[in-house]
C-alpha cells in the first residue's frame, strides 16, 4: 500500500493482520479469492442485488412511466409497452415462470382470416432449437433444423 | 327483477348436466386474459378511463355475441347480487369487490361469462358441465374471435397476448377442471397428488379459485404456465391430469369400500340423517356432508329414491345454500344465524326426512 508523510510517498507491503493493527486503509477492497476460485460473480444473492441495482437505474416506461421498482411491489405491467421497456429482464421472468418466452399459441386473426405471426413464431423457434442443437453438438439435427430455417426464410419458388 | 335475482333460484345449468356417473368431474372451465389496444393495464387507467373501458367492452359484447345474454354494470348491483355471481362462478372477487369500475357479460345459459376491467380490461370464460374442456375451449374461443372484430387486443409478435401479470401472458388461457375427491382426501392420498402436480405445473385450488379452501371435497386443477405452449396442448395437459386424478379418486373409493365399508356406510348415513334433521346449518357443514352424502351415494351404500337425494339435486344445495344466494331469496338471512336456520330449511326440503 502507498503510504504518505511529511509531503513524502513511500510504498509498503503489509499483510491484512498488520494493517488492521497500524488502523491503515486499504487502497482497495481485498479480493476474495473464494469467490474467485467459485465463479462467484454470479453468486444468487449478488445477481438479485445487480439485477436490482441495475433497475434502479433504468428509467420508467416511456409510455405509463412505471419503473422497474414499482413493479417488484406487486408484479403487475402498467401497460403493453412494458413488456418491451424492460426488455431482457422481461423475457428472463417470463422464462422463470413459464420455461419458455416464445408464445406458440393462437393469434388475432389477419386479413387473410388466418393467424398473424404464425410465420415468425415458428422462425424464432427453429432459431433456437438450431442453436441449441449446436451447442448440445448433436451436428446432424442442426444440419436439419438449418435446412428447415432456410426454408422458414427464403421463399419457395413460384408457382 | 335484476337477472341475478331471477337466476339465483335455480341451480347453474353446467352443474346439471355432467356425463360423469361417479360424479368426481364437476365441470369444466377455459378463461383467456386479453388487453383492449390503445390503453393502460388496470393500475395505470384512471376511474373515468376505467368506466369508459366497461362501457366498451359491454357494448362490444352486445355487439358481437348473438346468444341470449345480459350486460351488467356491477355499479347497478347490491353486494349480496355482487356475492351472488361469485358464487355462480360468473365473477371474481376482486371483479366485484367495489374498488373499481367494472361490468360483466353473461349468456344466459350461464356457459359464457365476460369480465371488465378485473386485473387484464377482459377476462372471457367458457363453462361445461363434467369433463369436457374441448367444449369449454370452443366457446370462449368462439367469444374471443367475436370480440376482437371489435375491440383489437394487444398482441406481442414473440410474447403472445399480453396481460397485465406476466404469469397469464401468451396464450392467456387458463383451463381448468373442478373435481368431487372425498375418498383421496379421507384416506390421505391427495398428499402425493397435489405434489405430482406441482412438478407438472399445475395449480389445485378451491371450487373458487385461488385463496379459496377445499371446502365439500371439492377441488379445482389449471394450468400454471400460459405461454411456451399452444392452447390444445394446454387444454390436452390439464384434461389428463384430471382424467388421472379421476381414476385415482375411483380407486380410492373402491379400496374405502372393500377396506372400510361400515365407515363409508356410516359416514353416509350420519351425513343423510344431519342434513335431514338438523335445524341449523353452517355453510362448511353442508359442503361437508354433502360430500360424504354424494359419495355414500355413488358407491351404491346409500339408496337414492330413500334418501330423496340425487346428484344433480345435492349439487343445486351445495350452489344454492351459499350466503349470497340464500339473502337474495331471503331478506332475513343477512342476519348469520337466521342464515343458517334458512339454509336447514332449504335442505330438509329437498330431503326425505324417513328413509
Amino acid at each position: 500500500m502507498q503510504l504518505a508523510e511529511d509531503g513524502a510517498r513511500s510504498e509498503a507491503h503489509v499483510c491484512l493482520g498488520c494493517q488492521q493493527k497500524l488502523g491503515l486503509q486499504p487502497d482497495r477492497e481485498p479480493f476474495d479469492v473464494a469467490m474467485i476460485l467459485a465463479g462467484a460473480e454470479t453468486k444468487p444473492s449478488d445477481e438479485s442485488r445487480l439485477v436490482r441495482a441495475v433497475a434502479e437505474t433504468e428509467t420508467g416506461c416511456p409510455a405509463c412511466g412505471l419503473t422497474p421498482s414499482e413493479h417488484q411491489v406487486n408484479h403487475l405491467f402498467g401497460c403493453p409497452v412494458d413488456y418491451d421497456s424492460f426488455g431482457k429482464h422481461v423475457a428472463s421472468m417470463l422464462k422463470r415462470y413459464h420455461g419458455s418466452d416464445l408464445h406458440l399459441g393462437r393469434g388475432p386473426v389477419g386479413k387473410n382470416g388466418t393467424d398473424t405471426g404464425d410465420l415468425e413464431r415458428h422462425r424464432i423457434q427453429l432459431e433456437q432449437e438450431l442453436r441449441e442443437a449446436i451447442a448440445q453438438e448433436r451436428f446432424e439435427e442442426a444440419a436439419r433444423l438449418r435446412d428447415r430455417l432456410r426454408g422458414a426464410v427464403e421463399p419457395g419458388p413460384a408457382s | 327483477m335484476s337477472w341475478i335475482v331471477e337466476q339465483a333460484s335455480t341451480a347453474s345449468p353446467w352443474l346439471h348436466s355432467g356425463s360423469d356417473p361417479a360424479g368426481v368431474t364437476v365441470c369444466s372451465r377455459v378463461r383467456l386474459a386479453r388487453a383492449v389496444a390503445g390503453r393502460p393495464f388496470q393500475r395505470k387507467l384512471s376511474p373515468s378511463r376505467q368506466q369508459e373501458l366497461v362501457q366498451d367492452v359491454l357494448s362490444a359484447c352486445a355487439a358481437g355475441i348473438s346468444a341470449p345474454s345480459v350486460g351488467i354494470d356491477l355499479s347497478t348491483l347490491s353486494t349480496v347480487e355482487r356475492l351472488a355471481l361469485v358464487e355462480r362462478r360468473l365473477a371474481s372477487r376482486e371483479l366485484v369487490s367495489g374498488k373499481h369500475p367494472a361490468g360483466v357479460f353473461v349468456a344466459d345459459d350461464e356457459s359464457l361469462a365476460i369480465m371488465a376491467n378485473e386485473e387484464d380490461h377482459v377476462r372471457l370464460q367458457a363453462f361445461a358441465p363434467g369433463l369436457d374442456v374441448d367444449t369449454a375451449l370452443a366457446g370462449v374461443v368462439a367469444a374471443d374471435r367475436s370480440l376482437e372484430r371489435l375491440l383489437p387486443w394487444v398482441f406481442h409478435d414473440r410474447f403472445g397476448y399480453l396481460t397485465a401479470c406476466h404469469t397469464n401472458a401468451g396464450t392467456g388461457m387458463r383451463v381448468s377442471v373442478m373435481l368431487h375427491l372425498p375418498a383421496l382426501d379421507e384416506t390421505g392420498e391427495i398428499k402425493p397428488i397435489l405434489k405430482a402436480c406441482e412438478k407438472l405445473h399445475l395449480a389445485v385450488r378451491g371450487a373458487h379459485g385461488e385463496g379459496s379452501d377445499p371446502g365439500g371435497h371439492l377441488y379445482q386443477i389449471s394450468n400454471l404456465r400460459s405461454l411456451g405452449v399452444d392452447e390444445p396442448t394446454l387444454v390436452r395437459q390439464v384434461r389428463a391430469a384430471a382424467t388421472r386424478i379421476r381414476d385415482a379418486e375411483l380407486t380410492a373409493r373402491e379400496s374405502l369400500v372393500v377396506r372400510s365399508k361400515g365407515l363409508v356406510e356410516d359416514r353416509g348415513w350420519r351425513a343423510w340423517g344431519l342434513l335431514a334433521h338438523a335445524r341449523s346449518l353452517t355453510y362448511d357443514e353442508l359442503a361437508e356432508h354433502l360430500g360424504w352424502l354424494r359419495l355414500a351415494l355413488a358407491l351404491g351404500v346409500l339408496n337414492a329414491p330413500a334418501t330423496g337425494s340425487d346428484r344433480p339435486g345435492l349439487a343445486s344445495l351445495l350452489l344454492l345454500g351459499q350466503p349470497g344466494h340464500l339473502q337474495l331469496a331471503h331478506t332475513a338471512a343477512a342476519d348469520p344465524a337466521v342464515r343458517d336456520q334458512l339454509r336447514a330449511t332449504l335442505v330438509r326440503s329437498r330431503l326425505s326426512s324417513d328413509p
